[in-house]
């Protein structure tokens, strides 16, 4: 049976970025992962034809501070495949299946137009000082191959997703955003740019506060180059309040160049 | 410049009486400059024939690798120049995100794939990585890598020579999850690669009855290339890295559909082992002249 055309797209897009990524299918094996995620597994994806839930879990024994194995509800991937909602969480894993590392993890369900699911995205990375790194090169006319992808995954994910490029523009939002915007995309009169981003959707924390563009999911990735996770309130252009749970994937191509930050939202009950 | 297509096959190569006249041989362009340069787009089996043609007693080759499928690199090591002592050879090609080119070469040129070693080679070799080094000279050849959309880190080359630009990009799937085909120019792949090419050499895989069995293979219907030379407004378009599965009936008869479909702001000349193209004048106003006979 041939492989859904998101799945293509979002591989493609992962051998594309510097960022550890794997895929999961909707019973939690993992299908693929890209060469970063290669020092986290201690394999070449190549090597192994896809890990069982079962398997990679045993190899990474994802535990609490303590070394405590995580419960199932605890671990953010299954939080993505069991709620479809996105889970996020600091851990240690017996990464390259030997020594202890504390990482970050992100898992991203996947459900496509049609509410079709397929899976979940898992990103991983190794928490570290905040480094703040200058901006790159103006984008040029033409766009990256990485941000192209990206903006055609966009359109077939039914979370609400946002791209914005190097300098913080937004590029485009898909059609399950217009809610959270209360726009259209194609109905914008203007780009918005970074500061216009952020007086339109006046982003505040979780207590009210203005929150700084350097604060807020977007700002970091785009600073740092390191996904980023939050829940905060914004303001949607048709001037509704919203609580979204917000993360923030730098796109960190293969000529090491920030080429534009994917941001997906979820409406956050709390 | 001159332009000799050495080998114009896509995924395997092909030879035998089906296929001799559009040729079995994979993926190799050779461009002579005027000032004598001289630059390999590709490794395929087509190398080496090139590599008979070349007289000893030049001083340098520039290898310009796409990326590191087999057959792009196949004919590398058979390639006979490598083998000259005293030849200055320059291999450039995309490294990974987590690997520099050298060791992602040296998987295949490296036993148990290959008996000889990239460390063994008699000549003179000097590495260079596109992705970091995307723009570079050689003579008075202005170059620029981009990266394209196929599986593996993947470019296109963008050729400024005398006389004209010739852009080649063998393996690429720019329309890969659309269903309408936006010509929106940011939005597509490689297009600032090809933007007004005297010649655009480009991935013309699958029949467009066949691409939907392989979407995500990294290939480009024949419809999905006229398409992006349309909207890279090219002045003629060289459809290559054709099918193992098509012979020379059937690609004359894709492309007489091609032709006959409507009229092409371009000319459409599908690439056939052999044939020698020149493109020569001035930017903007160079001719691509189709020169006649074959190398053999």
């Amino acid at each position: 049976m041939g492989q859904e055309v998101e799945i293509i797209l979002l591989k493609q897009l992962a051998s594309c970025l510097r960022i550890p990524i794997a895929l999961l299918d909707p019973d939690g094996a993992v299908t693929y992962f890209n060469e970063p995620a290669e020092g986290i597994f201690g394999l070449r994806f190549e090597e192994t034809g896809g890990l069982p839930a079962d398997e990679w879990i045993g190899m990474l024994q994802p535990s609490d501070q303590d070394h405590v194995p995580l419960k199932r509800e605890e671990r953010p991937l299954a939080t993505a495949l069991d709620r479809r909602v996105p889970g996020h969480r600091r851990l240690k894993a017996r990464t390259g299946g030997q020594s202890w590392q504390e990482l970050e993890v992100t898992g991203l369900p996947l459900t496509a137009e049609g509410d079709r699911f397929l899976g979940a995205m898992s990103l991983f990375w190794r928490p570290q000082e905040r480094i703040e790194r200058p901006a790159d090169e103006p984008t040029p006319s033409q766009q990256a191959v990485e941000t192209i992808l990206t903006r055609r995954i966009a359109a077939t994910w039914s979370a609400p997703v946002f791209l914005v490029d190097a300098f913080g523009r937004l590029l485009y939002f898909n059609r399950a955003a217009e809610p959270i915007l209360g726009d259209r995309f194609l109905e914008l009169s203007r780009p918005l740019s970074r500061e216009m981003l952020y007086e339109a959707f006046e982003p505040r924390d979780a207590d009210g506060n203005r929150l700084e563009p350097r604060d807020h999911p977007l700002g970091i990735a785009r600073s740092t180059r390191q996904p980023a996770h939050r829940v905060i309130w914004i303001r949607g252009l048709d001037g509704h309040d919203r609580r979204i749970a917000a993360t923030a994937i730098p796109l960190v191509g293969q000529s090491d160049c920030l080429v534009g930050v994917l941001g997906v939202f979820w409406e956050s009950d709390g | 410049m001159k332009i000799t297509f050495w080998g114009t096959r896509g995924s395997l190569a092909t030879p035998g009486r089906d296929t001799i006249r559009y040729g079995g041989n994979t993926s190799c362009v050779e461009i002579q400059g005027d000032d004598g340069a001289t630059l390999v787009l590709d490794a395929g089996t087509g190398i080496r024939p090139l590599g008979e043609s070349i007289q000893r007693g030049i001083a340098r080759l520039d290898i310009l690798l796409t990326h590191l499928h087999m057959d792009h690199i196949q004919g590398l090591g058979f390639f006979d120049p490598l083998f000259w002592p005293e030849l200055d050879v320059h291999l450039w090609g995309p490294s990974s995100t987590t690997q520099g080119l050298h060791a992602r070469l040296t998987r295949y040129l490296s036993p148990p794939l290959f008996p000889v070693r990239l460390a063994d080679l008699p000549c003179s070799l000097t590495l260079h990585d596109v992705v970091a080094e995307p723009k570079f000279r050689i003579g008075r050849f202005e170059i620029e890598a981009g990266l394209v959309c196929h599986p593996g880190p993947t470019v296109g080359y963008r050729i400024h020579g005398d006389g004209g630009v010739v852009t080649y990009i063998p393996d690429h799937e720019p329309f890969l999850g659309e269903d309408e085909l936006d010509l929106d120019s940011p939005w597509i792949p490689g297009l600032s690669l090809a933007r007004d090419a005297d010649l655009l050499i480009h991935d013309a895989q699958f029949s467009d009855e066949e691409y939907p069995l392989y979407v995500g293979w990294g290939h480009s219907s024949i419809e999905h290339t006229l398409a992006f030379a349309r909207a890279a407004g090219v002045r003629h378009l060289a459809p290559f890295h054709h099918d193992p599965s098509h012979t020379d009936l059937i690609l004359d008869r894709l492309y007489e559909d091609a032709q006959s479909a409507g009229e092409l702001p371009f000319e459409l000349t599908p690439a056939t082992e052999g044939s020698c193209y020149e493109v020569s004048g001035r930017e903007g106003r160079a001719s691509v002249k189709l020169l006649p006979g074959k190398r053999p």
